[in-house]
């Protein structure tokens, strides 16, 4: 009853007419920047906040919360129809969306990206308003150790997506994790691998990486593809939405571990929904009964990739209202923005603004929600009609967007520069068999992994061996081998009994 | 003339870059040379592998895979993002785009003129509506107000 009466009180507050607008408005804002690559939900929602000063601080959340929510869906738009992740989080969405797009199923792809968006939001929300006060206690259990073996098991997980050819596989995860450590090193600020270039000392923007390895390389092969090249357009094959609707209870079991990492990972600071994402695919891929088809448009990758990194929206924000410890960068614009209205994040936020804390977490649900009626009726309807595009008209169009988005990060031409050489990087890599996504984990897990290594040894003064001894340590290192060893034995068993039998 | 497999090229490629990245990443900090060569050093060992493979995979099958499926196009597409990436400094963000997306499409074989310029017609005013006058981010100097202006 405790947890039902504030989230009661706060429910006429959220339900007036200007809240109501504001989570419409910011739904379609976020669909539509979260579809654009280069523009993220940090950016779209730290460059709005200034015109939420004026207004009631429920009606700027609200309207924050669809921005947040509409984004996360938004990046799958282009990731399904183009293989240009809208946000860092959608980049495990391009494995399957993209070929399941070229099969003709782009409208199937979209339905099942929103429907998997929409329920990991609504999901996640209800995470936060049950979980949020005892989990928040579990992250302060999380030193750098804990953290170093939680990026450690990120990158196991990805040997397992590496499948046909191990060497390659590694090999693009030490290319990602050496393209993550250019610029600054995290600890001791030492200068390395930026040979002089300023722009470089603050690292590689992750949005100006992706953008130059998953648009430029699909624009290469097009155009070099000459039967495709000229008149080839593409079926949309949408299905009646309710007849996905109803395909539902099949992706039950997908959703639900992703749901799990979506939670785990959001409560843990720098932790981002990409990694989630990427966790969740990689369990569904393991689960399934036909792994060979992940990556060659299997619908439960693209439901594994959208519900995992929709189910740490409400849940990277359980640390931020709870602790003032943002789980994510969206989370510490969203903190801003509780600052600017003078909510102070903690316990006393609770306290002090119940309806305000509650009528936001009530909000992230609806706007999860809304998301259903307005990412299926508007934007992927509008945004799928862009596969009807002629190919050798689309190349350029992806190229200027991959430019415009590259700039807009920083609005640097060098980063757009860089970009083109990704794009060169990536063809490469596609040509000889180099799988592109442990490239991009390696730079989103690198930075995390390297500081909590080197902070661990230096709070190690003892020679404890502080790495290896703390239980939450010892459990994860359990899962690291669990995860890494099992796979091949069990795989290598089978063969044999495959072959004796 | 005998032609060299993809992954012996790839992997000497990358076992010559990172060990100059080995030799660069010996001259930093005692702390902050760690990680890169706990990255480097196995970055050499695999490129090594990768290449002796593929050259006993060219020995016992002959095969030697085209890299380039088209070079003529891929030429026509990598060199035309470079001169647009130049002329985004000189003409701008979007006389840049008006430039390049008619004449690419044109060069990759499309010559209906309608879709072409309705195309480019729409994806400039995307731009215009949403990261000019919604988001307001600085998109670099068009060419006109640069003449307008002096």
């Amino acid at each position: 009853m405790d947890l039902f009466s504030p989230l009661l009180d706060a429910l006429p507050a959220v339900l007036t007419f200007p809240n109501l607008l504001a989570m419409v408005g910011g739904v379609l804002v976020g669909i539509v920047v979260g579809s654009l690559p280069g523009l993220t939900a940090t950016m779209s929602i730290a460059v709005l906040l200034p015109l939420t000063f004026t207004m009631d601080p429920l009606v700027a959340l609200g309207m924050m919360a669809g921005i947040y929510n509409g984004a996360m869906y938004g990046g799958a738009i282009p990731a399904i129809l183009l293989r240009i992740p809208g946000t860092p989080a959608a980049i495990v969405t391009t494995f399957d969306g993209y070929p399941l797009a070229q099969q003709g199923r782009a409208g199937y792809a979209l339905q099942i990206a929103l429907l998997s968006s929409a329920f990991g939001g609504m999901m996640s929300a209800i995470a936060m308003m049950v979980l949020a006060p005892p989990l928040s206690l579990v992250t302060l259990a999380f030193g750098p150790p804990e953290v170093f073996w939680v990026g450690i098991f990120g990158m196991a997980a990805v040997a397992v997506f590496l499948g046909e050819d191990l060497p390659k596989g590694l090999l693009s995860a030490l290319i990602g994790l050496f393209i993550g450590m250019i610029g600054l090193d995290p600890v001791m600020s030492t200068d390395r691998f930026t040979f002089g270039q300023l722009e470089l000392e603050s690292g590689i923007d992750i949005v100006v990486l992706m953008v130059g390895l998953y648009a430029i390389p699909p624009c290469l092969e097009m155009a070099e593809d000459t039967a495709r090249a000229v008149g080839a357009r593409i079926r949309l094959d949408f299905q009646p939405f309710l007849k996905t609707i109803r395909e539902i209870p099949r992706y039950f079991r997908i959703w639900s571990w992703a749901y799990f990492y979506g939670i785990f990972v959001g409560l843990l600071p720098g932790a981002s929904g990409s990694f989630v994402s990427f966790l969740a695919y990689e369990r569904a891929k393991r689960m399934s009964k036909d792994p060979e088809s992940f990556g060659k448009g299997n619908p439960e990758g693209i439901a594994a990739s959208e519900f995992g990194n929709n189910a740490d929206n409400a849940a990277a924000l359980i640390p931020t209202v709870t602790l003032g410890i943002p789980g994510s960068s969206v989370a510490a614009v969203i903190m801003g923005g509780l600052l600017v209205h003078g909510l102070q994040p903690g316990p006393d936020l609770f306290r002090n603004s119940a309806d305000i804390i509650y009528g936001f977490m009530i909000q992230m649900f609806l706007t999860s929600l809304i998301l259903i009626p307005l990412g299926g009726s508007f934007a992927t309807n509008l945004f799928a009609q862009v596969l009807r595009i002629p190919r050798p008209l689309l190349i350029p169009l992806i190229i200027c967007l991959s430019i415009v988005g590259a700039y807009c990060v920083q609005n640097s031409l060098f980063d757009v520069w860089l970009m083109f050489g990704f794009g060169l990087l990536g063809y490469v890599m596609s040509k000889t068999g180099l799988p592109l996504a442990p490239v991009a984990l390696g730079v989103i897990l690198g930075p995390l992994i390297e500081s909590n290594l080197r902070l661990s040894l230096l709070l190690d003064v003892r020679n404890e061996h502080i790495l290896f001894t703390r239980p939450i340590c010892m459990v994860l290192i359990a899962l690291l081998v669990l995860t890494t060893v099992l796979p091949p034995v069990w795989k290598h068993i089978r063969a044999r009994r495959a072959r004796a039998a | 003339m005998k032609s060299i497999h993809n992954d012996v090229v790839l992997g000497t490629g990358v076992a010559v870059l990172a060990a100059l990245g080995i030799h660069r990443a010996l001259g930093f900090g005692a702390d902050a040379r760690v990680f890169p060569l706990l990255v480097l050093v196995p970055a050499v060992l695999l490129g090594l592998v990768i290449a002796v493979r593929g050259h006993l995979k060219q020995r016992r099958t002959g095969e030697t895979p085209d890299f380039f499926a088209s070079p003529g196009r891929f030429a026509l597409v990598a060199g035309g993002t470079a001169l647009a990436l130049i002329g985004l400094r000189y003409l701008g963000f979007l006389t840049t785009s008006a430039v390049t997306i008619p004449v690419l499409a044109v060069a990759l074989g499309y010559r209906r003129p309608l879709p072409i310029l309705a195309t480019t017609a729409g994806f400039l005013a995307m731009v215009y509506i949403v990261f000019i006058q919604i988001l307001s981010r600085p998109l670099p100097a068009e060419i006109w107000t640069r003449l307008g202006g002096s």
